[in-house]
């Protein structure tokens, strides 16, 4: 996938760290980094997501880029301007996980009014984006009930609803379809595409639900520990991965003679299907132990059903990637 | 200028619009504190057997114990609003649209302040019918006891701020409330004219006891809070409520920045 738009940055984290202090001053030696040296640059028009398992520090960035946590060093800058005074940030929308983000006791049309009003909109544009939000959200029917009758989805769209009011220029979504049936889901994620598609925004939304990610992402930061460990288009991430590993699909018998030769190379066997068949993995560390395989192959003419590139999926690569970054304790939500 | 004005209307409609759809939640509240104040007045009466003695003191009893609905309405409101949106969890949304929390509060505190001057004015018509005493509030000085109660809740408000601070970060603080709201209470009735030396200055400088006083001179004994004797401790109590307040918005905005530097703001 390409960033849809010009490529200069939304906003820029430059060296973002942060450490959570215990309140009680003796207690400074059980500190948490949770959140360690990132820098990143996110283009705008496009959609990054960053994923990272619990704990590993993508909801104390995400806040930090809201301004809604004090980074402990670093900078953050928007569309190239210091973005530590609040009131000179540009409007932000976000959606945050783990809260419910609305007054569940109003409806999603009062919600809409009293955040609109909140962003210091006119009353007729709210007016105006209400409708046209809870009608891209399927909710126009849902408008005037109360929100805590909706269902959990119901009430995410209102959320994310809220948070375009005003059309800001930069979404920040902390898991946003976390729990969500796969028919909310696909919708949040064919508008937010949308969004980025027709009117440039740009989306920063944290997951660890890789398939959402691999579908919506423009580009990819894994954060594993408080460290941006890799940052890349999905093209490329794959392309990398791509390289070393290969699929052998061939009968059992054949695999039998093959084994003892391909041995080093092995990196998974497994029945396939019920015809006899197994599927092979290899790994290679270079080229050159690909063509020894084929090699082995050729002189022990080994048939087979197919032979191919792994491409990995986004899980894949994400546990290779966090694999070479053992558990050390800190990170933090 | 213009965005303040919004934020008091949506204020203003959500207070509403809650009240109404939610009208059991505000019933009952006007219950106890209705009942409270029948128990506190049916036990006074028991206790002053002289009618002479009982009739001198039951207007002041009255102006202490409305005053004091407002000192738990203003001190109580705001830490609410903190505590239960973090635990509703819209607290953060309020910050990411609004980022200057401090000005919203302090809207709420003039939304909150019309909420409970119409909640007394219902509860001192329901005590004025009950108890057969009605205050002598005309239109002669009704300007100047809307002008002690406004400028006395300012300063308790600044206090509000202070809890509504503490309530940013540690979200629960239910029993402090409890307690300074008991604090309050003998504030309200302790005979502080009858103290002298540092004692009364120490009480008079708390937020409530110079308004309690000046509204019992108005209401009680008839006298104008700009007359002579009044008017330096009318300058004394807008004073002393304007260093409340600044003091309330200089611990809120220290509690708000140590909130952010502990990622404490949407954390229940």
């Amino acid at each position: 996938m390409q960033a849809t738009s010009n490529n200069s940055p939304a906003f820029r984290l430059e060296g973002l760290t942060k450490t959570f202090y215990p309140m009680i001053p003796w207690h400074r030696h059980r500190a948490v980094q949770a959140v360690k040296d990132v820098t990143l640059a996110v283009p705008r028009g496009s959609i990054f997501s960053l994923l990272g398992p619990n704990g590993a520090g993508k909801t104390t960035t995400i806040k930090m880029i809201a301004g809604l946590v004090d980074p402990t060093s670093g900078r953050i800058a928007f569309h190239g301007e210091d973005g530590r005074e609040l009131r000179r940030r540009p409007p932000l929308g976000a959606v945050l996980e783990g809260s419910r983000n609305l007054y569940w006791r109003l409806s999603p049309l009062e919600n809409l009014y009293y955040f609109g009003e909140l962003k210091g909109l006119p009353l007729a544009q709210i007016k105006r984006e209400a409708e046209e939000l809870l009608g891209m959200f399927d909710l126009a029917d849902k408008a005037r009930g109360s929100t805590q009758t909706l269902s959990r989805g119901m009430q995410q769209k209102v959320a994310v609803a809220v948070a375009l009011l005003g059309s800001p220029d930069i979404l920040l979504l902390d898991e946003p379809t976390l729990g969500l049936d796969v028919e909310s889901s696909r919708l949040i994620q064919r508008r937010l595409r949308q969004m980025v598609e027709q009117q440039g925004k740009t989306i920063v939304l944290t997951t660890h639900q890789m398939e959402l990610a691999a579908r919506v992402a423009d580009r990819i930061g894994i954060i594993h520990q408080g460290r941006l460990i890799a940052e890349d288009s999905l093209a490329n991430l794959t392309a990398f991965f791509r390289r070393q590993d290969y699929e052998l699909l061939l009968l059992a018998r054949e695999w039998e003679k093959l084994a003892p030769e391909a041995a080093q190379f092995l990196f998974d066997a497994e029945a396939a299907g019920t015809n006899g068949e197994m599927r092979v993995t290899f790994h290679f560390d270079s080229p050159e132990g690909f063509y020894a395989l084929v090699e082995k192959m050729r002189r022990l003419q080994t048939a087979f059903t197919s032979f191919k590139q792994v491409t990995p999926s986004l899980e894949e690569i994400f546990l290779e990637i966090t694999r070479h970054y053992p558990a050390k304790g800190g990170g933090a939500e | 200028m213009m965005r303040t004005l919004k934020l008091a209307r949506a204020e203003v409609v959500r207070t509403v619009l809650l009240t109404i759809r939610y009208p059991i939640e505000f019933l009952v509240g006007l219950g106890i504190m209705y009942s409270i104040f029948m128990g506190l007045f049916l036990g006074a009466s028991a206790l002053v057997q002289d009618p002479k003695v009982l009739a001198a003191s039951l207007d002041g009893f009255v102006i202490s114990y409305l005053m004091w609905f407002f000192v738990i309405s203003a001190m109580n409101r705001l830490a609410f609003h903190v505590q239960m949106e973090a635990q509703m969890g819209v607290l953060e949304q309020l910050f990411l649209n609004y980022p200057n929390i401090l000005g919203l509060l302090l809207v709420r505190s003039v939304v909150d302040f019309f909420e409970s001057f119409a909640v007394v004015l219902v509860l001192l018509m329901l005590i004025m019918v009950t108890t057969g005493r009605w205050l002598a509030i005309g239109w002669s000085n009704v300007g100047e006891v809307l002008l002690l109660i406004v400028v006395t809740v300012a300063g308790i408000y600044g206090f509000g701020l202070i809890f509504a601070g503490l309530a940013l970060m540690f979200k629960r603080i239910g029993q402090v409330g409890s307690i300074t709201q008991f604090g309050f209470f003998l504030l309200a009735y302790l005979p502080i004219e009858q103290t002298s030396g540092w004692l009364q200055i120490t009480l008079y400088s708390l937020p409530l006891t110079l308004g309690i006083r000046l509204l019992k001179a108005v209401v009680v004994h008839h006298e104008s809070v700009f007359g002579e004797a009044n008017v330096v401790l009318l300058a004394a109590l807008a004073l002393n409520s304007a260093v409340y307040l600044l003091v309330g918005s200089v611990v809120f905005r220290l509690c708000e920045r140590k909130s952010r530097i502990d990622g404490r703001l949407g954390q229940y």
